[in-house]
């Protein structure tokens, strides 16, 4: 086996240095691209990048760039940070997005689906506790997360969640300044759990969240900026 | 289905090479604490199976060294409860007739069912049959019982036959034939739990996640490998500790028999694992719904401008996604949109980005869309959508759209126009690596050539491609030729081939594809069709949109080419051809037979099994079964093999339709030979049809 491990180091210098050139719009490729690729793929992601921080002077530019709602976005596993921007409504689901393609879709801040982060939260059902987070009201209800995996089929999880509203704290950023009542939801499905933090303004509106979307994404800190 | 990216275009694979593909796969939520594999690369403490089964769909690579013995195994597991497994084998210091410098090269195939899976009081139970269709070296069968006795302590017993009852035998059942049945390669079902039975076991320990120390009664007793090696058997007992790396990886270490030291690594991977499930693009376009009374507008209907304007915007938006638009038929209430998918491996993603981007592009009063996916010039089929069904379900389960999603055929729906942006002439100049395997002389070989392809679109279903090649380094060349059988030489010259073609045209093709009928797609594609084969070949495929069957028939018209690979032909010419039936089985597994005549005159059939992954993984068996008799094939009685199918987008997490795509023939013989034309219609069709679809719809909206 020692001439097919040299014969394939071989092949991956060659690949590093000639992966080949042409004038086909698709990525087309062989073998070594294939190499090539999953060597550069996993070399970028080891890389450990700081995490990415929104300063105040970014938020001013971007609150005063459009009239469109404005989330301020941490990732709590990797703790970036960033401004999505309203770019669609339907209904009453919200799109938030970056210039990076990466998308969460919220029901008045309450997070129902994402998109572009990998091990995306697909779709939901979360009216159930919607209602109990909107009216700031204490009670149990199930919802249901669909993701897909690495199989491209999709997958269900359901949850059982006891809501327990809590005592009021401001919200001041951006154009935001009010108090809002704690509202933390308890869910479990089986041995696994995860608990959801919401700051509810008077009308119902979340303003911000401590939210779970799923295993791979983890939770998703939203505040908003601008409703 | 995709494209393919061949891994390699010779006969055989490099067990290896699939294994770096493999171990450099990302493999998400690894088994913390799995299941223990031993030097045989099958779930076992040290050489002692245990009854003990990985998870569905798992790929073991495995490695080991011990003494003068290197295995190399890859064991799949098939389903819950059978698993397969290949092995590679070099026996160093091997005094035999077939030993090259010294070293005896083996293959072998073992297959396991766990009978019982482990219960609270049940402990597992499975039966094996070691290198079951070999010429025996390793033959052996067993029973094997594993249980925790307590979280961290397993132990295991079992009763071998054949090999593992070479050691310590206590009783015998029957005569174990020692004949081998025709030219070796088939079951070796005259021997199968016969002959002298032995006892064997073990305990395994894990003080922790990471670890595991292990010790065996070994029921093997090397006879072979000490009457011809210098193997020195002085005792049954086996040590060993096994430490668990990333993803799941396996690193041992073993003191064996008394008298030899050992190491192994097992990788593994799974399809249906990986660091981004669902993948890590961008988000698609949101849609953009209508505003109320918005569906009524038909003030566009009358400006001449506005189907010109309409176009262009649409064609912008979807370029963003990868896709081109071909013809646009747009009326007042529905929209018929051709499309070039190039980017997604996975046909609904196609689907669903075009929907985002119609409702992006289109007039408000446009309700029907129709995507129609151009594959080859010809229409694959059409998908009809509602657009308030996509304005209404966008942030709901796929599922409620797949149920109004109406997908029929789309024959007749081909506009013959290019898309003008399209490139008519591509090329592209690339390195290739091409394996050479299981020569006894050097059991891999290799090239790496330089490769340049071009193709010229003449229309949208007629294209010119060529390739030529140069080896750069490498030994195929070298090899042996093995063509002392009573078949015409129709693929055991690739030695020659491979030494004298270089460079090498490795084809010329003028293809044609059509749509004769509803339900049928048509392929005619003329010119030095492969390496060793320039002629015609024409094929006709009836495959209904929502039908899990579809029948083909091919018919090839083929002279040999001249080992230079230039343009030449040699003296041998044959009218052969295929009918053959492909039926989707369901829940991942895939059938196709295939009757007809092959290379070298030869009538008979080919089987293939596949289990299929919705991401695009594939792994699978065939045989062909001719009237060329054991003794005119020659080694190994008949012809078979394994293949797989590995999606870049599965690696990478990112959207391809690229793939590797790998066939580890046991032998390259004679008999069973088929042609390698490019552009066989079944995967290109199916990918659009509706079980393909729905199977991966979860994509749609992602």
């Amino acid at each position: 086996m020692k001439i097919a491990m040299k014969a394939i180091l071989a092949g991956a210098l060659a690949a590093s240095f000639l992966s080949g050139c042409g004038n086909k719009n698709t990525s087309e490729i062989d073998g070594f691209s294939i190499a090539a690729n999953i060597v550069k793929d996993l070399t970028r992601r080891k890389k450990d990048t700081a995490p990415t921080a929104v300063s105040s002077e970014m938020i001013s530019a971007e609150l005063a760039r459009s009239d469109a709602p404005l989330v301020l976005v941490v990732l709590d596993k990797s703790k970036n940070q960033g401004l999505m921007a309203q770019i669609a409504t339907n209904g009453r689901q919200a799109t938030f997005a970056n210039s990076q393609r990466e998308s969460i879709v919220m029901r008045d801040g309450v997070i129902v689906a994402t998109r572009g982060f990998g091990g995306d939260l697909m779709s939901s059902t979360v009216a159930p506790l919607e209602r109990l987070v909107r009216s700031k009201s204490a009670g149990s209800a199930q919802i249901t997360m669909n993701f897909l995996n690495a199989a491209n089929t999709q997958e269900r999880q359901s949850w059982s969640c006891s809501v327990v509203p809590g005592g009021n704290a401001p919200v001041a950023l951006g154009t935001i300044d009010t108090v809002a009542q704690i509202v933390v939801a308890q869910c479990a499905n089986g041995s696994a759990t995860f608990s959801n933090a919401y700051l509810v303004a008077s009308d119902g509106y979340v303003l911000s969240g401590h939210q779970w979307a799923g295993d791979i994404i983890g939770y998703i800190d939203t505040q908003y900026l601008r409703r | 289905m995709p494209r393919n990216a061949y891994v390699n275009l010779r006969y055989g694979f490099s067990a290896t090479a699939l294994g770096t593909l493999l171990l450099a796969s990302p493999l998400a939520n690894a088994q913390d604490a799995g299941v223990s594999y031993g030097t045989y690369g099958t779930p076992s403490l040290i050489d002692m199976p245990t009854a003990f089964a990985d998870e569905d769909a798992t790929i073991a690579t495995t490695f080991s060294k011990v003494g003068d013995t290197t295995r190399t195994t890859l064991t799949f597991q098939i389903a819950p409860r059978l698993s397969g497994s290949f092995r590679y084998t070099a026996l160093g210091n091997f005094n035999h007739p077939h030993s090259v410098d010294g070293t005896y090269y083996d293959r072998s195939f073992d297959l396991r069912y766990q009978l019982l899976d482990e219960g609270d009081i049940r402990p597992a139970v499975a039966i094996g049959f070691q290198d079951f269709i070999g010429t025996g070296l390793y033959g052996g069968e067993y029973i094997v019982a594993s249980k925790t006795l307590k979280p961290g302590l397993q132990v295991t017993g079992g009763l071998g036959w054949g090999r593992l009852a070479g050691h310590g035998s206590f009783a015998s059942f029957g005569n174990r034939s020692t004949t081998i049945l025709a030219t070796g390669g088939i079951p070796a079902y005259d021997r199968w739990f016969r002959g002298d039975i032995s006892a064997f076991g073990g305990i395994a320990f894990q003080p922790s996640d990471k670890l595991t120390f292990k010790i065996e009664y070994s029921s093997d007793a090397y006879s072979e490998e000490t009457a011809n090696g210098g193997f020195d058997r002085s005792s049954s007992l086996n040590y060993g500790i096994d430490y668990r790396l990333n993803r799941g990886t396996q690193l041992s270490l073993y003191h064996t028999y008394g008298s030899t030291f050992g190491a192994q690594l097992t990788f593994l991977a799974n399809p249906r694992h990986s660091a981004a499930p669902g993948g890590s693009e961008g988000a698609p376009l949101p849609v953009a719904v209508r505003a109320p009374g918005q569906a009524s507008d038909l003030g566009w209907a009358v400006d001449p401008s506005a189907k010109a304007k309409t176009e262009k915007r649409l064609r912008s938006t979807l370029k963003l996604e990868g896709i081109s638009l071909g013809a646009l038929d747009l009326t007042e209430d529905s929209a018929i949109v051709r499309i070039h998918n190039s980017r997604y491996g996975v046909g609904a993603q196609a689907i669903g980005r075009t929907a985002r981007a119609m409702t992006r592009s289109l007039p408000g009063s446009v309700e029907n869309f129709i995507i129609v996916p151009i594959v080859d010039g010809i229409p694959m089929s059409a998908v009809e959508l509602k657009r308030s069904d996509i304005e209404r379900f966008e942030h709901s389960d796929s599922a409620l759209m797949l149920e109004r999603a109406v997908v029929s055929d789309a024959f007749g729906l081909a506009k013959g126009t290019m898309d003008p942006t399209r490139k008519r002439f591509e090329w592209s100049f690339r390195p290739i690596l091409n394996f050479s395997m299981f020569d006894p002389q050097n059991p891999v070989r290799a090239d790496l050539r330089a490769r340049a392809e071009a193709s010229y679109t003449i229309a949208p279903n007629i294209v010119l491609a060529g390739s030529i090649s140069k080896t750069l380094v490498g030994s195929i060349g070298d090899g042996q030729i093995k063509n002392s059988t009573n078949l015409p030489p129709v693929r055991t010259n690739s030695a020659l081939y491979a030494k004298q073609g270089d460079p090498s045209l490795d084809y010329l093709t003028l293809s044609h594809y059509a749509r004769p009928a509803e339900n049928i797609y048509s392929r005619l594609t003329l010119g030095y069709l492969e390496s060793m084969y320039a002629g015609v070949s024409g094929e006709v495929l009836w495959k209904p949109v929502d039908s899990r069957l579809a029948l083909g028939a091919e018919l090839n018209y083929v002279q040999q080419r001249d080992f230079d690979q230039q343009l030449g032909l040699r003296d041998y010419d044959i009218l052969m051809g295929h009918a053959s039936a492909y039926y989707d089985i369901g829940k991942g597994y895939h059938g196709q037979l295939d009757v007809g005549r092959y290379l070298a005159g030869d009538i008979g059939a080919t089987i293939s099994v596949d289990r299929e992954f919705a991401n695009g993984w594939r792994l699978g068996a065939y045989a062909t079964f001719t009237d060329a008799s054991a003794d005119d094939f020659g080694e190994g009685s008949f012809d078979k093999g394994l293949r797989f199918t590995i999606p870049l987008s599965w690696a990478t997490s990112k959207p391809s339709r690229f793939d590797a795509k790998v066939n580890l023939q046991s032998l390259t013989r004679d008999g069973g030979a088929r042609l390698n034309v490019r552009g066989r219609l079944y995967e290109k069709t199916r990918e659009y049809h509706k079980p393909e679809l729905a199977e991966s719809w979860g994509k749609f909206w992602r």
